[in-house]
């Protein structure tokens, strides 16, 4: 049946073993079932994601649109990252647009392995922290642009 | 060379940088999740635009006859949406009122779906010696059924006079909608425009075979009205084909000429349609209007289509700016941006990106719930074992039904498609909120096969 192929499609390559998954969030393993059914609920997702950007509605995105939609769906991939994911999804030859058909499976994957998963609240506000040594509470307007732009990978100023 | 202090200063800027690059990554993450949730309040007020236009169609054939045939009309508000007169008075205060020395050239659409489309258009009429106008899609009969049958038709008839396009500096073309792969420049030149009532009455054929017409409204008028006229005072369809593409198409990435599914007019025209016909004229580029753009211009096609839209805050407070384009001869374009402010577009991003959220939600349900009783209705109709779900058997028993009385060729394997897409928990029966969200797509692929019907010249 059609989720089945589903399933192979994602895992198959990998394993050669159909429908065991590799890693999932309590680290043991479910039936497939369950996921079969997480498969159909990113599929829905993801497709939805997709769409949104889809301006002419012919299952294509502008590349540039990629990270947007990635991290809608809730991961949190680095600049690198993201680069990497790009070459995944780009054709042979790169046209500026990203097709639906070959976003889907590798987008999927993602979200069933967990990957580019975002820092949990406690990392996020050390950060913060870290960055503000004078133990304010905040950081000013000119701190953040700072350390954004000079440390780390530059975001651009008109990001912020 | 102690260690130590070093050591520990690059310790501290190594975690300087984790934590900026930690920041860093969240912060796009938040960012993505704002623009994703932009995106499809502005793909709900697009969509709603869009669909509008063809009902709109339907309620401005229904008024005309109305007009034609009684003479008392009840008197109805227009919608309330933005007046665009801020947006006007905008204009000429940072670059002052025509005259022969300023000209100015307005692109179309600019009075219908405005509080102050009256205002504007009479302001525009009083310096009517300096300025061009364009025709767009007149939704005209709807908005002026305040003042009169006899002003209604003086407006009509002036309308109808309005120039369609222009050529500036022999190297710029601008037209309201955009162009197709057989539009002839010389053709539309030599075209009477007057003759061009409205873009929502097709030129009715002679020959009574012709079954092309699917908009139920369009076979009523001709049947009326349009009779009353001889052939000479109207179109040939080939003119009016042309008119239509300049004042609907849209530009797209894709190359190519595809009809235009979203508008049910025009087609979509790709960047070698673009360049050929620019060739073909020795043109530079085209400047059009007629989609919202959140920055009030863009430019595509590399560089070749320029979109200007001038009125912000179309969809909402904060939904988009306005632009408009300086112009001298052998100088660079200028493009101006603004924004008509008030307290909400100083708002922060994500604020701003809520009340346009909660304002595309809200007209989806207020038109969700003007259609309830047909929904359910429709529903009903088609649950005969009552139980809240419709099978996939009575589902497809249905659709064949509805498409040979419909005379809709839907193919089986179509009918599994729309099917399973309605089935969102792919438990084999679609439920009433799984049907209410799909009615949208329904629609839509009617619009898909009415085009592709209508469209077979291509």
């Amino acid at each position: 049946m059609e989720r089945q192929r589903q399933t192979a499609e994602v895992f198959g390559n990998e394993n050669n073993k159909m429908g065991i998954p590799r890693n999932c969030e309590d680290g043991c393993l479910v039936g497939t079932e369950l996921v079969e059914v997480k498969v159909a609920e990113f599929h829905k997702r993801i497709k939805e994601a997709f769409e949104v950007f889809d301006h002419e509605s012919n299952n294509t995105v502008d590349v540039r649109e990629i990270g947007t939609i990635v991290r809608s769906l809730g991961c949190c991939p680095s600049e690198g990252e993201l680069h990497n994911l790009l070459a995944e999804v780009e054709e042979e030859e790169p046209t500026g647009y990203i097709r639906y058909e070959k976003f889907l499976p590798v987008m999927t994957k993602v979200l069933l392995e967990g990957r580019y998963r975002p820092v949990p609240d406690d990392v996020l506000l050390q950060a913060f922290e870290t960055l503000d040594s004078a133990k304010r509470g905040f950081l000013t307007k000119e701190e953040l642009i700072k350390y954004m732009t000079e440390e780390g990978i530059e975001l651009g100023s008109s990001c912020l | 060379m102690g260690c130590g202090n070093s050591c520990l200063s690059m310790r501290k800027s190594e975690r300087a940088v984790k934590a900026a690059l930690i920041i860093q990554n969240w912060y796009r993450g938040y960012r993505a999740r704002l623009r994703a949730r932009q995106q499809y309040a502005l793909a709900v007020f697009e969509s709603i635009e869009y669909a509008d236009e063809q009902s709109q169609m339907q309620l401005s054939d229904f008024f005309s006859f109305m007009l034609e045939n009684y003479t008392h009309m009840n008197k109805e508000d227009p919608r309330d949406l933005h007046g665009k007169l801020d947006d006007l008075f905008l204009i000429f205060y940072k670059n002052g009122l025509p005259s022969g020395d300023n000209p100015y050239l307005f692109n179309g659409d600019f009075i219908d779906r405005g509080r102050n489309s009256i205002e504007v258009l009479m302001i525009l009429l009083d310096y009517a010696i300096n300025l061009t106008y364009q025709k767009s899609k007149t939704y005209l009969s709807s908005y002026l059924q305040l003042h009169g049958k006899k002003i209604l038709q003086t407006l009509e008839d002036f309308y109808t006079w309005l120039p369609i396009g222009a050529i500036i500096d022999n190297e710029t073309l601008v037209i309201h909608g955009g162009i197709s792969e057989s539009t002839d420049l010389k053709l539309l030149h030599r075209i009477e425009r007057n003759k061009m009532k409205s873009v929502l009455l097709p030129p009715v054929s002679t020959n009574s075979t012709e079954p092309e017409k699917k908009k139920v409204g369009a076979i009523i008028m001709s049947g009326i009205i349009t009779s009353k006229n001889d052939p000479s005072e109207q179109l040939s369809k080939q003119e009016w084909e042309q008119i239509i593409d300049i004042l609907w198409s849209d530009p797209r990435g894709t190359k190519g000429c595809f009809p235009n599914t979203g508008r049910g007019g025009g087609c979509y025209f790709g960047p070698d349609i673009t360049t050929n016909m620019l060739n073909k004229y020795h043109l530079k580029r085209i400047i059009r209007s007629h989609e919202c753009r959140p920055e009030g211009y863009e430019i595509c096609h590399n560089g070749k289509v320029i979109t200007v839209f001038s009125a912000s805050n179309y969809y909402e407070n904060g939904s988009n700016r306005g632009a408009y384009i300086k112009m001298g001869y052998g100088m660079a374009l200028k493009f101006s941006k603004y924004q008509i402010t008030n307290s909400t577009c100083m708002q922060p991003l994500h604020q701003r990106v809520s009340a346009m959220e909660s304002s595309a939600i809200r007209i989806l349900k207020e038109k969700m719930i003007s259609r309830k009783t047909d929904l359910i209705h429709a529903f009903q109709l088609r649950d005969y074992s009552k139980s809240g779900q419709i099978s996939m058997e009575e589902f497809r028993t249905i659709w064949k039904l509805f498409s040979s009385h419909y005379n809709v060729q839907v193919e089986d394997s179509q009918i599994d498609e729309l099917a399973n897409t309605m089935d969102l928990n792919k438990d084999g029966s679609i439920d009433f909120n799984e049907f209410l969200k799909a009615f949208y797509v329904v629609h839509k692929y009617d619009q898909l096969n009415k085009s592709n019907t209508k469209h077979s010249r291509y």
